[in-house]
This record gives C-alpha cells, sequence and structure tokens, in this order.
C-alpha cells in the first residue's frame, strides 16, 4: 500500500516535472522552484485562518488551550456544543440577526444594483454636460476611509428619523454600493460593441426598449457580479451597522458576533461557530456565481 | 551556408479538451538564401510552425536544423534567427534608432559607433533614415513595419523569420510592401521563411511554397508548379482568386465525362477496388464564354461584376455554380444563355475521396 | 412604443421596375467639435439602385452612411427618404435596416430570436412571423442554423444571419457598412455575388459602404469615391475606372495602382509624343500621363488597336497569381508596373512593352483629366 503511493507519487511528480520543462525551453529549475513555493506559501497564509475558524468552531475550549498546542485535533475531541449554544434558545437571539443580515443585504444590494444600472448605463452611452465629472467624482467617494463619513451620515440619519431602523442601514449599506457598481457596469457596458444597440435601434426599438432587451440581458455577469458584492458589502459590514442599530432585535451577523464576545467569557468556539454561519452562505453564493463573477468582474477591470 | 531542415517535426498540445496535433510529421527543406512561405488557412499549424523554428514553441517530435546545427533543444537567442510579427511588437518607449539598435547591443560584441554604422545603414535601405528618431506612437502602419523589419534584418541573423508582416497594413501599402521585401530579400540574400493565410502573398513572394492544412504539409513546390499541377484538390482550391471551379461527378467505369460529355479514361479501381468518384476542377480564367472548346455547355449567366481589367461572370450550368474570369469585351446580362466551354487540357481532376489529383490514360500530365 | 409607419404610398418605380424609395442628401455636413468629417454632400440615391460609397479610411463614407441610419445626426443640410425629409427622426422610425461590419448579432439570443427581433415590431404575429423567418432563412440558406446561437456560427454564417436580419422587416432602405470584409478572400467573392443577386431580386434601394475598389467596382450601379468628406466623383463603375475626373480617383481605383508619368520626364518615354497621339493638346510642362497596367502588352501578345512603340525595361520584380503576373520594370530608375499574362523571365531580364494609346489618360497640374 505504501510503496503503491509512492511510485504513484514518483510518477505524478515526474510527469509534471517533464511537463514542466516541455512547457518552455529557457525556465531554469530555480525559478520553477521558486515559483512553486511561493505559490504555496501564498496559499497556505491565505488559506489557514479559515481552516482554523472551523477546526476552534468544533473542539471544545479546553483543546485549544491545552500545554503542547495541535494543528489536527483527533475525533474524539469534535463536538457540537458550539453549534447548540448558537442555535440555543437562551443565549443569543442569533437566527434572528442572520435573517436581519438576509433581509438588509437583499435590499439594499437590489437597490443598489437598480440604480447603478441606470447610472453606469448613462455614463458608458450618454452625451451630456457633466458627464465625466459624474462620473469619475462618484469614485472619489472610495478615497474616504468610512469612518470618516460616520458622523455626516449618522446626522442625516438623525434628522431623517432613520437611527435604530432597517431602513437606515439599507439607505447606508445603498450608499455604499454605488460607486463600484457603476464602475464594474460602465466598464461592462463599454465592452459591449455600440453596434449591437445600434441594431436594435434600426430594428425599431427604442433606446429604453434596448437597454431592456439587450444591454441588460447581454450584462448578466456584470449585473450578477454586481449584486453578489453588494450583498457581500452589507453581509459583512460591521461599523456603520454598529453605529445605526441599538436593539438587539435589529442586529445583523458582524454586529451579533461582537455581541457574543462581551456577553460571555471563554467564547471562541461560539464566536467561530457563528463565524462559519456567516461565511457559509458567503461560499455558496461564490461557487454558485463563480462563473459569472469572474468573467464580471475581469471585464469590470479592462478600462 | 544557412539550410532549414525540418525532418518529422510535429507538435502535441495536450489540454482538458484532449490531444491536439497542431503539426503533423512535417518535412522540409529550404535551400540556403531561398525565400520560402508557408501558407494555409488559420488553424492549420503554419504559425506555430515557424514558432518552432524561433524556438518560442518545443517541438514535441522530430528535429529542426539550422546550417549544421541541430536547434531545436536551443533557447532562440542561441538559434542566431529574427523573427518580425504580425504587430510589430516594437518597444513602445524607445525611438526608431534604439528599437533596432537594441538587438545589436545584447548581442554584446559592438561598439556603440559601430551599432550606429549599422542601424545606418540598413535604415537607408529601408528608407526609414528621417523617422528613425520618432518613437513608434509617432509612425504610420508602414514605417512601424520596416523598423521592425530593420530591427531584425540589422542583427544578420542566419535565418529571417516573417510571421504575417503585412497583414495589418491596407492594400495598397501590402503590395508596396510585398514587392520591398523581396527587393531586400535579393540584396541581402538571407534564408526567409514567410508565414501568411494569404495565397497572393504566397504566390507573389516566394521560390518555394509550402502548403498546409490541418497540420500537414500538402504540397511544397514553385508556386506556378503548385498552381498548375496542385498535389491535391485542397491546393487546386486554396491557390487562385477567385477560386478554383469543382464538380463533382461519379465514374461510369473507367470514363469520366462532365455536362454530357467524355473527357476520358482513368485507372478506375482505387486501392480499396471500389470505382471511385472524382472532382473535376474548373479555373475561372480557362473557362471560356461564347465559344465552343474541347468540352462545352449552355449556361445562364446568374450574376456580373465589373473588374476594371476585365468581368467575373458567375455562371449556372446543370445547377452548378461556376465562376469566370472574363476579358472586359465578354460582358453579357444576369438571365443570358451562353456557351462556356474548356479545353481538355485544363481540366484539373481529383479523387472525391482522398482528394488526390488523378490524371487521365493516355495523357501526359497537366 | 409606436409601430413602424409602412410608408407604402411612397414608393417609386425603380430601375428594374421595382418598387424602391429614393434617398436625397442636400448639402449635408457633419461636424465632430473642430473636424468636418462631411462637407456638405448632394446626392440622389436612384430606387431601387445599389449605390457604394467608396474612399480610404476617414473620408466620411461611413457617416454619412450613420447619418442616413439617423445614429448620427446631422450638422447642416437634410436627408430625404422618398418625399420624406428624415433628418430630425429617430433611427427606429426611419424604417431602415443595417448590416454593420461586425454584424452585431444579439449574442444572447438564437439565430430564430435574431431575426425574429426586427419583426417585433410589425404586424407580423404567431404564425405568419415564424412563416416569415423560415422563408427568410430558405432564401439565405441558414434554416439548419435557426436554433443556434451566434457564437456557434462560422464567419459566413453571421454575415446571412445579419443579412436576414436586415431584410426580413422589408424596410424602405438597406444600408450595408463593410459587410464583407471580416470574410476571407474566397468566401468575399462568393458572398458579393449572392448579395448582388439578393439586392436586385429585392429591388429595394441600397447604400453599401466599403473601402475595397474591387468590391466596389464589382457590386455598383453606381459608385460614389469620396475623399475628405467631399465626393470626388459619381458613376458606373466603367465610368469611375475608365474616365476617373482626377489623379485621386484613377489612382484609388485598380490594384496594382495606375501608373502616373511627369509628361516631360524623359526616362521612361517621349511624353510630348505620346500626347499627340492621344490626341491631348495641353501645356505638357504640367501634365501628367495615366497608364494602367493591364493596358501595357509585353511585346509579342497582341496588338489590336493603336499601340505605341516598344519601350525596353528592365525586370525588377516579377509576380506570378497563376492566371496572370503581375512585374514592376525599371527603366532609368522609374518603376512602372504592369500586369500580363504572358511574361517571363527573372529580375535583371529585358523587357519590350508597348501600350495601349486608347486607354491613355492624362492629368493637368492640379490633378483634373485633361
Amino acid at each position: 500500500m505504501f510503496t503503491k503511493i509512492i511510485t504513484k507519487t514518483s510518477q505524478a511528480v515526474s510527469s509534471m516535472s517533464r511537463r514542466l520543462r516541455r512547457q518552455s525551453i529557457e525556465a531554469p529549475l530555480w525559478e520553477r522552484v521558486g515559483f512553486f513555493l511561493t505559490l504555496g506559501l501564498v496559499g497556505f497564509v491565505s488559506v489557514f485562518p479559515f481552516y482554523w475558524m472551523g477546526v476552534t468552531s468544533f473542539v471544545d475550549e479546553a483543546w485549544l488551550y491545552q500545554r503542547t498546542p495541535q494543528l489536527v485535533p483527533a475525533v474524539s475531541d469534535l463536538s457540537l456544543t458550539n453549534y447548540q449554544t448558537l442555535f440555543g434558545a437562551e443565549t443569543v437571539p442569533f437566527v434572528q440577526y442572520f435573517l436581519n443580515s438576509l433581509f438588509i443585504g437583499t435590499v439594499s444590494a437590489a437597490l443598489g444594483l437598480a440604480f447603478a444600472i441606470f447610472g453606469a448605463y448613462s455614463f458608458a452611452r450618454l452625451e451630456y454636460p457633466g458627464r465625466w465629472i459624474f462620473s469619475r467624482g462618484v469614485l472619489v467617494n472610495y478615497m474616504f476611509a468610512g469612518i470618516l463619513l460616520v458622523i455626516p451620515i449618522f446626522q442625516i440619519l438623525v434628522t431623517l428619523g432613520l437611527v435604530n431602523n432597517r431602513l437606515g442601514i439599507i439607505v447606508t449599506h445603498f450608499i455604499f454600493v454605488i460607486p463600484l457598481g457603476l464602475y464594474l457596469l460602465g466598464n461592462y457596458f463599454r465592452s459591449i460593441p455600440k453596434e449591437i444597440e445600434e441594431a436594435g435601434l434600426m430594428d425599431g426599438y427604442s433606446r429604453i426598449e434596448v437597454i431592456a432587451r439587450i444591454t441588460i440581458p447581454m450584462s448578466k455577469p456584470a449585473i450578477v457580479a454586481t449584486y453578489m458584492y453588494a450583498f457581500l458589502l452589507s453581509w459583512n459590514e460591521y461599523l456603520y451597522a454598529s453605529v445605526i442599530l441599538r436593539d438587539q432585535g435589529l442586529y445583523t451577523l458582524p454586529i451579533g458576533i461582537e455581541q457574543l464576545q462581551y456577553a460571555f467569557e471563554n467564547v471562541w468556539g461560539d464566536v467561530m461557530a457563528a463565524s462559519v454561519v456567516t461565511t457559509i452562505p458567503v461560499l455558496i453564493i461564490f461557487l454558485y456565481l463563480q462563473k459569472y463573477l469572474v468573467e464580471g468582474l475581469s471585464f469590470g477591470n479592462m478600462d | 551556408m544557412t539550410r532549414v531542415t525540418l525532418e518529422g517535426v510535429s507538435k502535441v498540445y495536450n489540454d482538458a479538451q484532449g490531444t491536439e496535433r497542431a503539426v503533423d510529421d512535417l518535412n522540409m527543406t529550404i535551400g540556403d538564401g531561398q525565400f520560402a512561405v508557408i501558407v494555409g488557412p488559420s488553424g492549420c499549424g503554419k504559425t506555430t510552425t515557424l514558432r518552432m523554428i524561433a524556438g518560442l514553441e518545443t517541438v514535441t517530435e522530430g528535429t529542426i536544423n539550422i546550417g549544421d546545427r541541430e536547434v531545436q533543444d536551443l533557447a532562440p537567442a542561441e538559434r542566431n534567427v529574427a523573427m518580425v510579427f504580425q504587430n510589430y511588437a516594437l518597444y513602445p518607449s524607445m525611438t526608431g534608432r534604439e528599437n533596432m539598435a537594441y538587438g545589436l547591443k545584447h548581442a554584446g560584441g559592438m561598439s556603440k559607433d559601430e551599432r550606429d554604422e549599422h542601424v545606418t545603414e540598413m535604415a537607408e535601405l529601408l528608407e526609414i533614415t528621417d523617422i528613425l528618431d520618432d518613437t513608434p506612437d509617432e509612425m504610420s502602419g508602414g514605417q512601424k513595419q520596416r523598423v521592425a523589419l530593420g530591427r531584425a534584418i540589422v542583427r544578420e541573423p542566419d535565418v529571417f523569420l516573417l510571421d504575417e508582416p503585412l497583414s495589418n497594413l491596407d492594400a495598397k501599402l501590402r503590395s508596396e510592401m510585398r514587392r520591398e521585401l523581396q527587393r531586400i530579400h535579393r540584396d541581402l540574400d538571407i534564408t526567409t521563411i514567410y508565414v501568411t493565410h494569404d495565397q497572393k502573398e504566397a504566390m507573389t513572394m516566394s521560390d518555394r511554397i509550402a502548403i498546409l492544412n490541418d497540420g500537414r504539409l500538402q504540397q511544397a513546390a514553385s508556386p506556378e508548379e503548385a498552381y498548375t499541377q496542385p498535389a491535391n484538390r485542397f491546393v487546386g482550391e486554396f491557390l487562385g482568386s477567385p477560386s478554383m471551379n469543382t464538380v463533382e461527378r461519379s465514374v461510369d467505369g473507367e470514363t469520366v465525362s462532365l455536362f454530357g460529355q467524355e473527357l476520358g479514361t482513368i485507372d478506375s479501381t482505387g486501392a480499396d477496388g471500389r470505382v471511385r468518384n472524382v472532382v473535376f476542377g474548373l479555373r475561372p480564367e480557362d473557362i471560356v464564354v461564347g465559344e465552343s472548346r474541347d468540352l462545352s455547355a449552355t449556361a445562364s449567366v446568374t450574376e456580373v461584376e465589373y473588374q476594371g481589367d476585365g468581368n467575373f461572370l458567375f455562371l449556372s450550368v446543370e445547377n452548378t455554380d461556376m465562376t469566370v474570369r472574363a476579358p472586359a469585351s465578354v460582358r453579357p446580362s444576369p438571365g443570358d444563355l451562353v456557351t462556356a466551354g474548356i479545353d481538355r487540357a485544363n481540366v484539373y481532376l481529383f479523387d472525391a475521396d482522398s482528394g488526390e489529383a488523378i490524371s487521365l490514360k493516355n495523357q501526359a500530365v497537366q | 412604443m409606436s409601430q413602424i409607419d409602412t410608408h407604402t404610398d411612397d414608393g417609386e418605380s425603380g430601375i428594374d421596375g421595382s418598387t424602391g424609395y429614393r434617398i436625397t442628401l442636400e448639402s449635408v455636413t457633419k461636424h465632430f467639435e473642430d473636424t468636418v468629417a462631411v462637407d456638405g454632400i448632394s446626392l440622389e440615391v436612384q430606387p431601387g439602385e445599389l449605390l457604394v460609397l467608396l474612399g480610404p479610411s476617414g473620408c466620411g463614407k461611413t457617416t454619412t452612411l450613420r447619418m442616413i441610419a439617423g445614429l448620427e445626426t446631422v450638422t447642416g443640410g437634410q436627408i430625404r427618404i422618398g418625399s420624406e425629409d428624415v433628418t430630425e427622426t429617430l433611427p427606429q422610425n426611419r424604417d431602415v435596416s443595417m448590416v454593420f461590419q461586425s454584424y452585431a448579432l444579439y449574442p444572447h439570443k438564437t439565430v430564430r430570436g435574431n431575426l425574429a427581433f426586427p419583426l417585433g415590431k410589425t404586424d407580423l404575429e404567431g404564425d405568419a412571423k415564424q412563416q416569415k423567418i423560415e422563408e427568410v432563412a430558405e432564401m439565405l440558406e441558414i434554416t439548419e442554423l435557426l436554433e443556434k446561437d451566434p457564437d456557434q456560427l462560422s464567419g459566413g454564417q453571421r454575415q446571412r444571419v445579419a443579412v436576414g436580419r436586415t431584410i426580413i422587416r422589408e424596410p424602405r432602405v438597406f444600408l450595408l457598412d463593410e459587410p464583407l470584409s471580416n470574410l476571407d478572400a474566397k468566401l468575399r467573392v462568393q458572398t458579393r455575388a449572392e448579395l448582388h443577386s439578393l439586392q436586385r431580386h429585392l429591388g429595394t434601394t441600397t447604400v453599401y459602404v466599403t473601402h475595397d475598389q474591387e468590391e466596389a467596382l464589382s457590386i455598383a450601379d453606381r459608385v460614389v469615391i469620396m475623399n475628405n468628406g467631399e465626393i470626388e466623383q459619381v458613376g458606373t463603375p466603367k465610368e469611375v475606372y475608365k474616365q476617373p475626373i482626377n489623379e485621386f480617383v484613377a489612382t484609388f481605383l485598380g490594384d496594382p495602382a495606375i501608373n502616373l508619368i511627369d509628361v516631360t520626364d524623359g526616362g521612361l518615354f517621349n511624353g510630348e509624343v505620346l500626347m499627340t497621339e492621344i490626341g491631348i493638346d495641353a501645356p505638357p510642362e504640367t501634365a501628367r500621363i495615366g497608364v494602367r497596367p493591364e493596358d501595357a502588352i509585353v511585346k509579342g501578345g497582341s496588338t489590336e488597336g493603336r499601340f505605341t512603340d516598344p519601350v525596353t525595361f528592365e525586370l525588377d520584380v516579377i509576380e506570378p497569381l497563376g492566371h496572370t503576373y503581375e512585374a514592376t520594370l525599371k527603366r532609368n530608375d522609374r518603376l512602372f508596373s504592369i500586369q500580363s499574362p504572358n511574361l517571363t523571365g527573372a529580375p535583371g531580364d529585358s523587357v519590350q512593352v508597348q501600350f495601349d494609346v486608347d486607354q491613355i489618360v492624362a492629368f493637368d497640374s492640379a490633378g483634373r483629366r485633361l
């Protein structure tokens, strides 16, 4: 059995190295070794935190604090206690947080997307005075760290009576979604040949009809990518949610997880279990829609 | 003495979709100082072949010799070949002069003055002396083209490789550069391999033309030989514009007939003993309208195109479409019925299954 | 949105007795900021005619076409289709259709969907609509492609679909912008002839833009040669080729290009004698003569008609095309190109050439034909 594995491995290695050699006549060995070492390092650094999050969520606190730390827990160390605590009725309304986040993310992303589609189209295709200022100005928004705008936005929301209110946080997330949405979609629309829309005009359709029947269906990847981006932005957003939302019943996941830490002691397991639950929808969305995401984002970056 | 020899050269790509033989068992010799053109439709393997000679692609099987050296495992820099790319690939931040001198500088062994002298000399030959201090974005397409050529030639390589160098130029400039390249080649006498998809470029420029299709060599010959004695149907149809008209007919015994008239007899038993179908090839310029020839038929005119120095006629003969290159004096109208004829000696014959050229019995090869 | 008017009352009898619409351009001008793209052109496209706008890139031909389509606004002047002034009409209300250079097929629709799209704005519904699609598909031999997506099609097939989408609605006018330029040379010859037959068969007034002189001469009823936003010459292919109005037109048409020689440049032959021979009486010091490559014959060929005495050249470059040879000849450092099927020899050999006197044209110092 063992020798079999070794033979297999050595076969794989030699076929790999043969392949590498045939790939290019030039690249010397050290270059190839360096390349794969770097790749491995980057991979490790990005994947390890997720691994540790998962491990922590499935073990007891005691295992974490043992004298000689271990990387891999034994099967007997694993338990679902943390998850039971999380969803248990007497601790925190975690399910409520989850539903809050889902609602706020869905609605703010939808609003942001609708707005961005029309804004981006106007940047990409229509001619009007001030277009340049608008289209660049919107990106300036990004140069400010979020924290700089907390107070002004908070004051506006106070005036509008939207503090401690779902609409308030939806509007805030919507504001932050717009710039990148305009940028991504604008670039995608520009990548659609103008003649395809002109063909629609020549076929007898008005501009609005052409947008609805040709431009939008053709931009599905960018639209999906923008929606996901907007949803994730809202899903992960902590700062504004923590300022605007007061009632525990309105909390979103990021504040909820933080509350876990304040509320209990020795809660790494619970916090990580909550994090896993928060990450899962993101992963599912990503795996399901990654085809669109890659296409939409790579188009968006080609300016 | 820089002869380039390819022996059993193949290029295989393996990827998720499977194995693809981009170039399949290519055998070719390009003589010292020859201007050879590799031509074929896109995807035929011509650019891959050139890139293998340049060292930009690995060779899966076979050997490539440049002069006496076996080069397929050498890095591009060690092969002493120069290449001109389709998009010119000039260094955008350098002037024309710097672009041309860069390769020399890199090769070493020359002082700055010597390099300058060399570049100036080559610039004169290419008539680009006055744009030497411009950067590529200040140059027109034709000028970039010349600088790219200069950069390649100035190194005095053993072999000069050109990958569709004229395809980004407009038609007028293209014919001009075509002739210019032939003069330069005549002056420098460097073995040259030129890749194009344009049969006209291939015919007009080459000493020797190699026609590729699906990674396989179809025929290597002088342009006139390939045109008048195509080895197979593909070559026959590929060379010439408008292309050769083809008509498929079954063979009756050993007799082949076209439009009800007997052309002659062939050896009708193929390798598998079956009676073959044949394809007749008729070049547009060999069909005569308004006169009877060895083979004649009545045709209806579907379209007439004015060409300045003549007309193209589109005919329908027994439901077969035929294109005819006619002199200016022959100008029927669409809908007219005309006589169309061709001499027996001008009819090409191919095996419909294998595509190979076949000849009539008791008749010399065309 | 409003349905397109069918404008049936406005057609005229076309050149083949078919009903077509006249297109009239009156002093049409187009400015892009500081540049003048089209400089006051007036033009009348006859009902049912296939008119080709030909010129080098940047000459204003595509802008002109796009103004007729309504895709560009008109800076000055008037455009009429039939008797209707469409200068300010939105493109979707002009009832004209267009084939774009890139074909501009809707990538998210099947071939059937692409063909159906223009019909969405007509009265055709349900079965009648499907029947129309089948009919057009059959005419263009793309029936078996109907359920495919555009990205599964070859270049030639896409081109057919684009043409189908243009004709299906039976618009008043067809506009074609370099419709063959993305096809390879072989397919271009074939498709060109088919397009020509189709247009004649439908009898719809057509404006066709190309930069390719061979294509223009082949397909046009009349050719408009444009340069720098202005019209240089309008005429049948034969007129513009044989009787070019100026040196620009003469040089633009024909491949290899016409040879232009200063009359006083004795390097090639005695121009003054030649001028007398072709019967043009002009101050020779300012004139140039033009000889097309195919009007020079190699000594030994048939010389029916009036030919000059043989002139001896040195063969510089010889290029076989299969059906003929093109060659560049040299004499006293002057280059001269000819085209002849019975040319032999290698660079350096001497060749004797005679010129067809009746085909020679001459130009004055301003480039106008004498």
